[in-house]
């Protein structure tokens, strides 16, 4: 049954709203102040978001931000509710990253559809990674295209968990998942924090990430997503083994091998001066520079410093 | 004590749901969070000394949602993991208490007084992760402010007993309910899915005989709680420095110098926290007693 | 002489105690005579606190010697029999008496 959370008074005021979306199977819950409302997403998140402009004063922005920061749930749906006034101007689509707008007074029938218009275009976007609800290729080869195409030097970065597969093969692959979704939080609130504007971020599948940036911020980011790595994987490894550095597991040939503990490598590959005309291009040098980052121990992040491109 | 009445308690403590803290403490993050020079880490700082927001940060991490069931014990791993909008969200959330009592000032600050000891008292042992243990130590007695939220009448009975025959807060908890504060906070860390690192030294903090694995963390916290207690800082419930345990004391192994050398330290951390606690004081304006 | 926070420090005061940095060096010597600068100067490198002459900070319930000793028997009351518990109270009781007494 999903669950729609309402954030304003207004909303459902005529009463034929309520009872047509609940015969439908909606369950509905309604909320005046913004603490009950950030409240829910932080214990039980709804499945979709309806929220007033002007909602406890300038509340709609904390938590239209909550729900898109919600990474359990595959990109809640936002539905925006406002006057015909409050749209006169425009809106900062940055600060409001909603799916759908809704006129006061709101109409029932305009209700109903827009939900289920809003659920729908959602379940079309079959891109996003299972487990860490990030964009997957696609989005990643589009995302690409488009730092190829800005105006600002940009980065893409490739990060790969170094003895992943050992480690799946000791721990087994439940906390091997816990690990890719702790290393695709790192990589998220880092972004968020330094340089949330132009940025991407996308999982391509197992312990494969991208994420781009600007050039200019992206040793301060993949520093502190080294460091925020170092800070937290501890946590993920057994003490005896965090003691030993290491742990002792088959190789692909079958041979029992020590393994180091989980690290990061990161390929960065800046794109700025027109290198490269296509993303094909990017991922051939990425794989070269991937292999360099990887032979080296521990944490590293490896910066393509070559002037133009030629395939090798 | 029949076992029904225990369940009854342990249902109603185990449902606990509103947990407040001093309006100071949230006023401040508030003003952090809309700074937006303010980092994830520095937030995280704050919430550290503030013993029931750091429970609230470690069951949102540790929520089924987020994928990391019983895992993480620290609350800068807890910020790291959780991002900056998750944490402005349960600063935006958080309940304060609405007339503040001394009481709940003092349990706060006896709360982050026992945090530096047993930061103080890890780092001597050469734990390999002390934050792990103050953080233990920060929410050591939650389970205090559980039964005062989920059970007021048993909570003011409780208080009476202790004014009326002087026993401690522990004597009295056992008597009125049948269980006291160490097990109710253990409970209430299960059901929050906190690690067993941090469930056992919260459970056993007073008798370190019980724990399993955790045997030294519950051992310093049992001694950094007896510091603190001794040292008069804060106010725990009552003002008696509590048994030693045998077993506490064989962990810790400190010679006279040692009990000298962390004395020392603790009170000198603790003037870097007052500086804090009159900040925090001062930022609240909805006291009782003015 | 008293310990005090640095916020409570006001002009006037002569310091007990040298004041440290955080290197370990001198910043200013015992004897000195605060000024309303020089603790700005100090709050600015976050020196959380200073050791006064005298007792010029009357902290609200504030008790004298006496009375504070006598609280720090009444903690320990319960416990007279342990002689870890007991070395602590008496290093209480010592730090406590040489920081009023001097």
């Amino acid at each position: 049954m999903p669950r729609i959370l309402v954030a304003g008074a207004h909303i459902l005021e005529r009463p034929e709203s309520r009872i047509s979306l609940e015969s439908k199977g909606y369950q509905l819950i309604v909320c005046t102040e913004i603490k009950g409302a950030v409240g829910l997403f932080l214990e039980d998140p709804p499945d979709l978001l309806i929220v007033e402009r002007g909602f406890a004063g300038n509340g709609e922005y904390d938590l239209i931000g909550v729900a898109n920061a919600c990474l359990q749930k595959t990109n809640i749906p936002i539905i925006l509710v406002l006057s015909r006034e409050e749209m006169v101007g425009g809106l900062d689509w940055k600060r409001l990253p909603v799916d759908d707008l809704l006129e006061r007074p709101v109409a029932p029938e305009e209700l109903m559809l827009r939900i289920q218009l809003a659920e729908a275009r959602r379940n079309r976007v079959f891109d996003n990674n299972p487990l860490s609800k990030l964009p997957g290729n696609t989005s990643i080869l589009n995302a690409i295209q488009n730092a190829l195409a800005a105006s600002e030097p940009m980065a893409v970065c490739y990060v790969d968990i170094d003895n992943f597969k050992p480690y799946n093969d000791h721990y087994g692959f439940s906390q091997g998942d816990e690990v890719i979704l702790m290393v695709a939080r790192v990589i998220v609130n880092v972004i968020d924090q330094i340089a949330r504007q132009q940025s991407f971020i996308g999982h391509v599948g197992g312990d494969d990430f991208v994420f781009i940036v600007p050039e200019d911020k992206v040793v301060e980011v993949c520093d502190k997503v080294l460091a925020n790595f170092e800070a937290v994987r501890n946590l993920f490894i057994e003490p005896e083994d965090v003691k030993r550095g290491g742990f002792v597991e088959k190789d692909r040939q079958g041979r029992e091998t020590r393994f180091g503990l989980l690290s990061i490598s990161i390929a960065v590959i800046p794109t700025g001066d027109g290198k490269f005309q296509h993303s094909g291009q990017v991922a051939a040098v990425a794989s070269q520079v991937k292999h360099k980052v990887k032979a080296l121990d521990g944490n590293n992040y490896l910066i393509d410093r070559r002037e133009g491109y030629s395939p090798d | 004590m029949e076992d029904a009445r225990r369940q009854e308690f342990r249902t109603a403590l185990r449902q606990t749901k509103n947990l407040p803290t001093l309006p100071g403490i949230v006023a401040k993050l508030s003003r952090m969070a809309e700074d937006p020079d303010t980092t994830t880490e520095q937030m995280g700082k704050v919430i550290s000394q503030d013993y029931i927001l750091a429970a609230k940060l470690l069951k949102l991490v540790n929520s089924a949602f987020y994928g990391f069931p019983q895992r993480i014990s620290s609350i800068s791993s807890a910020i790291i993991l959780l991002g900056f909008n998750v944490v402005k969200s349960l600063i935006i959330s958080a309940s304060i208490f609405e007339v503040m009592e001394d009481q709940d000032v003092e349990l706060w600050q006896h709360s982050l007084g026992c945090a530096v000891a047993c930061n103080v008292i890890a780092s001597r042992l050469g734990v390999k992760d002390p934050e792990e243990v103050s953080t233990a130590g920060l929410i050591h007695d939650i389970g205090k402010m559980a039964i005062k939220m989920e059970l007021p009448e048993e909570y003011g009975m409780i208080n009476r007993l202790m004014q009326e025959r002087g026993v401690s807060m522990r004597q009295a908890e056992l008597e009125v309910l049948g269980l006291d504060h160490a097990e109710a906070g253990g409970w209430l860390a299960k059901g929050w899915n906190l690690p067993a690192k941090l469930i056992e030294p919260v459970t056993c903090h007073h008798d370190p005989r019980k724990a399993h694995d955790a045997q030294l963390t519950s051992s310093i916290i049992h001694f950094g709680d007896i510091m603190i207690r001794a040292l008069g800082y804060g106010h725990a419930g009552d003002n008696k420095v509590p048994m030693l345990s045998k077993r506490a004391w064989e962990f810790l192994n400190f010679s006279p110098e040692d009990i000298d050398e962390v004395l020392e330290l603790v009170e000198e951390k603790l003037w870097d926290v007052k500086g804090f606690s009159l900040e925090v004081k001062a930022d609240d304006s909805t006291h009782a007693g003015d | 002489m008293q310990q005090i926070l640095t916020l409570q420090a006001k002009d006037g005061m002569t310091l007990a105690k040298d004041v440290m940095t955080s290197e370990g060096r001198v910043l200013c010597g015992k004897g000195t005579l605060l000024t309303a600068a020089l603790i700005e100067r100090f709050l600015k490198m976050d020196i959380v606190q200073v050791t006064v002459d005298g007792h010029p900070v009357s902290v609200p319930g504030e008790k004298s010697l006496q009375e504070e000793l006598l609280e720090i028997e009444e903690r320990f009351s319960e416990v007279k029999s342990v002689p870890p518990l007991m070395y602590l109270k008496k290093r209480l009781m010592k730090k406590l008496v040489d920081s009023q007494g001097g």
